[in-house]
């Protein structure tokens, strides 16, 4: 699942340059929101995405996307799409995380919780603190790569930090966060939510940086050589080859 | 049939109160293990139960469960002890010692054991080699194809995902990738034999997918393994054979092979 926070402006980009990206279902869904919010009525709103869907695809069937369709105009009609300006970390959580003994992971895991629980409130409109994404997600998030048996371990440790708690129910994984306050100054604001642990170490002054093309935070390759880095290797790969053409049409004038 | 047979919920509605705890004892409301075998959804709604009950027992208590279940009851913890009491309740199918549930169990055990053992035999690809040497560069450049490869399998895996091609159309699809990558590698590579050796040293010297391998180069691996054992061995319908299946008896007999060069 890919987590936006502000559906309709990331729809409507959507719409002006089509692509189903990475998750057809997720982008179809946003785009059916998108149509409703605008005043579209159910009939309308299929037919939009349908288009939409060949737009993306001129050699897309649509019988064959009839049942995704069908289940991302439906999930758009229950639920209102996520706007939120962004998510603001204080002081009081920040310290708390830096207290964190065991390790840089932790910190980085305890802070993606703590922006995943401030999300799920407003999406839900609760003030439970719960963390309701997949194992997956987070620690994508985080950007923690490790065996299944130590993310659990670090799950373990915050738990025994009293950072989180997790559900009574047997086979729910989902956690509630603990050391939220929002009484307390300022610190942070996230406005993406893509690379969540790397912003963290960003924001503590390890060497990482955010592309100036596309935003997200990515470690630098060689902090103590070269250029000051710009961009992410997408980015760069592609300004790259901008710069290429570029330069093959003026050679050629 | 009612429904305070079959639902939990259904008996404090239906059933007087004195024959309540008569119905919860014997309500059918979860199917039997050995079912999952039959039903997929049940299958994953099993697997799913058992992952997530156990990453919540290692969150908890930094150990699985079947961990948990090999310690004597006097060396859990009360909390422990409480946790494997949930597990087994909310269990999406039914556990109990049934001869179905028994004969599945003891059919799982044997099938355990057999992919145990075959796992523990290390295969030897040198046998499917030609025996020629390549260059580094040959390798290198094989190497990114293979990467490109397996690349665009999986994003064409995720496409039929969502798409759903028919059959023809998903054969078709993944012919014209073979062919387009198989005229990549003989592009950068002419030889087919130091193709040969290249693909299986790539695919074979680690646990990776060997299907790069058998696409690009499966007729010559074939020809190599002719060249080796010229004749190929297989059980025959034989009234006097040693090995039984399914009511028959087989011997096994070999055939000469002749490898077209």
């Amino acid at each position: 699942m890919s987590y936006t926070l502000k559906e309709t402006e990331w729809a409507a980009d959507a719409i002006a340059s089509p692509s189903l990206g990475k998750s057809p279902y997720d982008t179809l869904r946003k785009v059916a929101r998108y149509y409703i919010d605008e005043g579209m009525k159910p009939n309308g709103v299929y037919a939009e995405v349908e288009k939409y869907v060949l737009q993306c695809d001129k050699a897309a069937s649509l019988v064959k996307w009839e049942r995704t369709i069908d289940a991302a105009v439906q999930f758009a009609a229950k639920h209102n799409a996520v706007n939120i300006d962004k998510i603001t970390v204080t002081e009081s959580e920040l310290e708390t995380i830096s207290k964190i003994q065991s390790g840089n992971q932790e910190r980085r895991l305890a802070f993606t919780l703590l922006c995943l629980a401030k999300y799920w409130n407003v999406r839900n409109h609760v003030d439970s603190y719960w963390v309701n994404s997949t194992d997956s997600d987070i620690m994508k998030m985080a950007n923690i790569k490790t065996s299944i048996k130590r993310q659990c371990k670090l799950y373990h440790d915050l738990r025994d930090a009293g950072l989180i708690s997790f559900s009574h129910k047997i086979d729910c994984n989902h956690v509630c966060v603990s050391f939220a306050n929002d009484d307390s100054p300022v610190m942070i604001e996230i406005t993406d939510l893509r690379n969540l642990g790397n912003q963290y170490m960003m924001y503590i002054g390890q060497p990482y940086f955010a592309c100036v093309e596309c935003g997200i935070v990515i470690k630098k390759d060689n902090p103590d050589k070269g250029r000051t880095q710009k961009y992410c290797r997408d980015c760069a790969a592609a300004v790259k080859a901008q710069q290429s053409k570029l330069s093959h049409i003026k050679s050629k004038k | 049939m009612p429904r305070s047979w079959y639902d939990r919920h259904a008996i404090s509605r239906e059933v007087s109160e004195d024959e309540q705890h008569i119905y919860r004892s014997v309500v059918a409301d979860r199917k039997p293990y050995f079912m999952r075998y039959i039903y997929p959804a049940l299958s994953k709604q099993y697997n799913t139960y058992v992952k997530a009950a156990n990453k919540n027992a290692l969150r908890e208590f930094d150990m699985t469960i079947p961990e948990m279940l090999e310690r004597t009851a006097s060396s859990l913890t009360e909390q422990q002890l409480a946790f494997i009491q949930k597990y087994w309740r909310y269990m999406p199918v039914g556990i109990s010692n049934c001869v179905m549930n028994t004969i599945c169990r003891k059919i799982e055990t044997q099938f355990r054991l057999l992919v145990a053992e075959n796992s523990k035999r290390m295969f030897d690809y040198k046998m499917l080699k030609s025996g020629s040497d390549y260059s580094s560069a040959h390798l290198s450049a094989i190497r990114q194809i293979m990467n490109e490869y397996n690349k665009k399998v999986q994003a064409y895996a995720v496409e039929a995902n969502c798409v759903r091609p028919d059959e023809d159309e998903k054969r078709a699809s993944l012919a014209n990738l073979d062919r387009w990558f198989m005229g990549k590698c003989i592009q950068t590579c002419p030889d087919s034999e130091e193709l040969c050796d290249i693909v299986l040293d790539l695919c074979y010297s680690r646990e990776k997918t060997k299907q790069f391998a058998w696409k690009m180069c499966g007729d010559i691996i074939v020809r190599n393994l002719a060249r080796r054992k010229r004749s190929i061995s297989f059980p025959r319908l034989d009234e006097r054979g040693n090995i039984k299946w399914k009511s028959e008896r087989f011997s096994i007999a070999s055939v000469p092979v002749d490898v077209i060069e």
